[in-house]
């Protein structure tokens, strides 16, 4: 029997998306101080387009199979069809009305229950302890659980903007958080390590990781997959795996308290307002010198602190000429 | 004297916590920004305001935190948290709010910050609204009232967590939105500071800093903290253009800043990225040259004191931000600028132009 084939595993990667409003083309009615959400498409979130394209990366230079996940309304299909013709394997598609309304808490709680339906997300602590006790658990579909290694996110939604939906789920599921990584250096899947670069405040930071891991990545992480004919052809006939909450246990524990939807989130909106708008200014014409003449007539009070140090250090003059 | 609010046990009578966020001892301003905001919260529920920093070798930052507002100091220092790696700091940080009971926790919506307070969150079960501009506090329910830009900043929406079971109410707050109150140093006491050990070996923390490549600039805090700022946008044409702002911003003591349209077509990296997806500034000039100012991008610079748009399109919406705009071919106008600043600047080798 060869020892390779049996030490062989399929590497298991998830890539989580959202489809969102294209808020660029959003507009408000001052007036009522509403949304107008008429003819504003929904895509899907830009920022996932680079979580699908690392992990396609991946795929490419370490094999394994990708399955992308969402949670929307039915129209959702679209952004995993999306996903389909990016170079993901499979899709699920997680879609129930009792998960509407949901916060960041509520949402990172329902994709937990769904990836732990589909994969096995605790391979890794058995290694650590070393206990054999593997129970070979099913998936919605009947099928085995395979140990997932990576879950790819976006930086951020469009639309919520909040960023805690990475961070939530490798919270919940206890996988290596990594945000803001901008490359990935390589993965050893026999050693189980990994070294990314991190964008951080000041700089690049190379951190040295454990696997399984997720990682939450900067558009600078690939190029954006371009996607073929037959992936388009694929991904026009493809159907994802739909799941609800009556197949996601949402409660194992039957405690009977709902984690879900709106009653599940902690947080609300109180209110919502229209952020005030600022006054006209003044347009400038003329020739150009005439232009930046008066235009710095106008700021040198804010920057004569500047321009007057400057100055005085060089001993040149005392005092930056105003307004004669 | 102010009348003492009596409260019951689980209604919320917890103090209001500010995350001093620090990397290699340096703290980030936004802590004190926090801790100035925090202060008027703490003060209208009437309860102390407590700073909580961790880090190695950090024994200069809790009378700074003293110095900024807080009322006490909790410290965990230990050579585990010598780089910021978020599971010590989650387990940390959840243990001390589990022990004891803050009402309100606000982090800086910095990179650090908005990874951090999201999986606090989640392991506390607790609510946080992410990227706060606004704070306020209904003092008779004690809750706290953040509120956010939403849907690219069209609209504000303000987040409340309602039931006290979820307890901290968290918020992450965007840097430069509230000013750093006053410094008046004050004495530390074995009452102020309270150390505590952190409890985690390095073996339990699943990642490890092996390299740091520093952005090179000397200050880590410059475009979020810089007086001028003189941005470029698509309208600038090519990568090149961007010199010719960066001289601009040399000769008036300005730093450059970017939409996140050339940051994304690679023109000039993200930290110099002005907007939603990018940095909030607040200076006191905000030059847009060549940005057509989508509302991502306002959202980013619209606290600027003034802002100069130079732009070809009379119709870019950033001409409504502005308080000078100049409708015009910024290769024009921007060297006509940096000539009449030199003029000014050396009277000598630029005599004034005849009247």
């Amino acid at each position: 029997m060869d020892r390779g084939d049996e030490k062989e595993k399929m590497l298991q990667y998830l890539v989580c998306v959202k489809q969102v409003p294209d808020s660029t083309q959003m507009r408000i009615d001052r007036t009522t101080g509403t949304l107008i959400r008429t003819g504003v498409p929904a895509v899907l979130n830009p920022y996932d387009v680079y979580a699908v394209a690392a992990a396609v990366e991946v795929k490419r230079r370490y094999g394994g199979k990708i399955t992308a996940l969402t949670m929307g309304p039915p129209m959702a299909e679209e952004a995993l069809k999306e996903c389909i013709a990016m170079g993901c394997d499979e899709a699920i598609h997680l879609t129930d009305r009792l998960l509407a309304g949901a916060d960041t808490l509520a949402t990172t709680y329902a994709l937990w229950r769904t990836i732990q339906a589909f994969f096995d997300v605790d391979w890794h602590k058995r290694m650590r302890e070393q206990s054999a006790n593997e129970q070979p658990s099913l998936d919605p579909l009947g099928r085995k659980k395979e140990p997932l290694h990576l879950i790819f996110t976006g930086k951020q939604t469009i639309d919520g903007d909040t960023a805690q939906v990475g961070p939530g789920i490798a919270t919940r599921v206890r996988f290596t958080q990594l945000t803001y990584v901008r490359k990935i250096e390589w993965i050893d899947f026999e050693r189980n390590k990994t070294v990314v670069h991190r964008q951080v405040e000041r700089g690049i930071e190379v951190v040295e990781a454990r696997l399984p891991a997720l990682f939450m990545v900067l558009p600078e992480i690939a190029q954006e997959e371009r996607v073929s004919p037959e992936r388009i052809l694929r991904a026009s006939e493809y159907k994802p795996i739909v799941v609800n909450t009556k197949i996601i246990d949402m409660d194992p524990d039957r405690t009977g308290e709902v984690r879900i939807g709106l009653k599940g989130s902690p947080t609300i909106v109180q209110e919502v307002f229209v952020p005030e708008e600022k006054k006209p200014g003044i347009r400038l014409n003329g020739r150009v010198e005439e232009m930046a003449s008066f235009l710095l007539d106008a700021l040198q009070e804010r920057m004569q602190w500047k321009v007057t140090r400057e100055a005085e250090t060089r001993g040149e003059i005392e005092k930056v000429p105003t307004e004669a | 004297m102010a009348k003492k609010v009596i409260l019951l046990e689980g209604q919320r009578a917890g103090d209001v916590w500010v995350f001093i966020e620090q990397e290699r001892g340096e703290v980030h301003p936004v802590s004190w920004e926090l801790l100035g905001v925090g202060r008027v919260v703490a003060d209208k529920l009437q309860v102390k305001l407590v700073a909580v920093v961790l880090g190695y070798q950090i024994d200069h930052i809790p009378p700074e935190a003293l110095a900024y507002g807080a009322d006490q100091v909790h410290v965990v220092d230990d050579p585990v948290l010598k780089d910021y790696r978020v599971y010590p700091y989650r387990k940390k940080i959840s243990a001390l709010c589990k022990k004891y009971n803050p009402n309100i926790f606000f982090v800086g919506a910095t990179t650090l910050g908005r990874s951090l307070a999201g999986a606090v969150a989640t392991e506390l079960e607790t609510g946080l609204t992410a990227d706060s501009t606004q704070i306020d506090v209904d003092v008779e329910m004690r809750q706290l009232l953040a509120s956010r830009p939403t849907f690219a900043g069209n609209l504000m929406a303000t987040i409340v967590c309602p039931n006290p079971k979820h307890t901290p109410q968290m918020a992450t707050v965007r840097p430069r939105v509230f000013p750093i109150p006053p410094r008046r140093p004050r004495e530390i006491t074995s009452d102020n500071v309270i150390h505590h050990s952190l409890g985690i070996s390095e073996e339990d923390v699943p990642s490890r800093v092996i390299d740091f490549i520093s952005s090179g600039s000397e200050n880590h805090f410059d475009l979020s903290y810089a007086e001028i700022i003189v941005s470029g946008g698509r309208g600038l044409g090519n990568k090149a253009g961007f010199q010719l702002l960066q001289e601009f911003a040399q000769e008036i003591g300005g730093v450059v800043g970017a939409s996140r349209a050339v940051v994304d077509a690679g023109w000039i990296s993200h930290d110099h990225q002005v907007g939603q997806t990018g940095k909030t500034v607040r200076p006191k000039i905000y030059f847009a040259c060549g940005i057509s100012g989508a509302i991502q991008h306002l959202v980013g610079m619209k606290d600027s004191d003034v802002v100069v748009a130079i732009n070809t399109d009379p119709n870019a919406p950033i001409f409504q931000m502005a308080d000078y705009g100049i409708v015009g071919d910024l290769y024009r106008v921007i060297p006509a600028l940096i000539e009449e600043v030199r003029r000014r600047k050396n009277p000598r080798t630029f005599p004034p132009s005849a009247p």
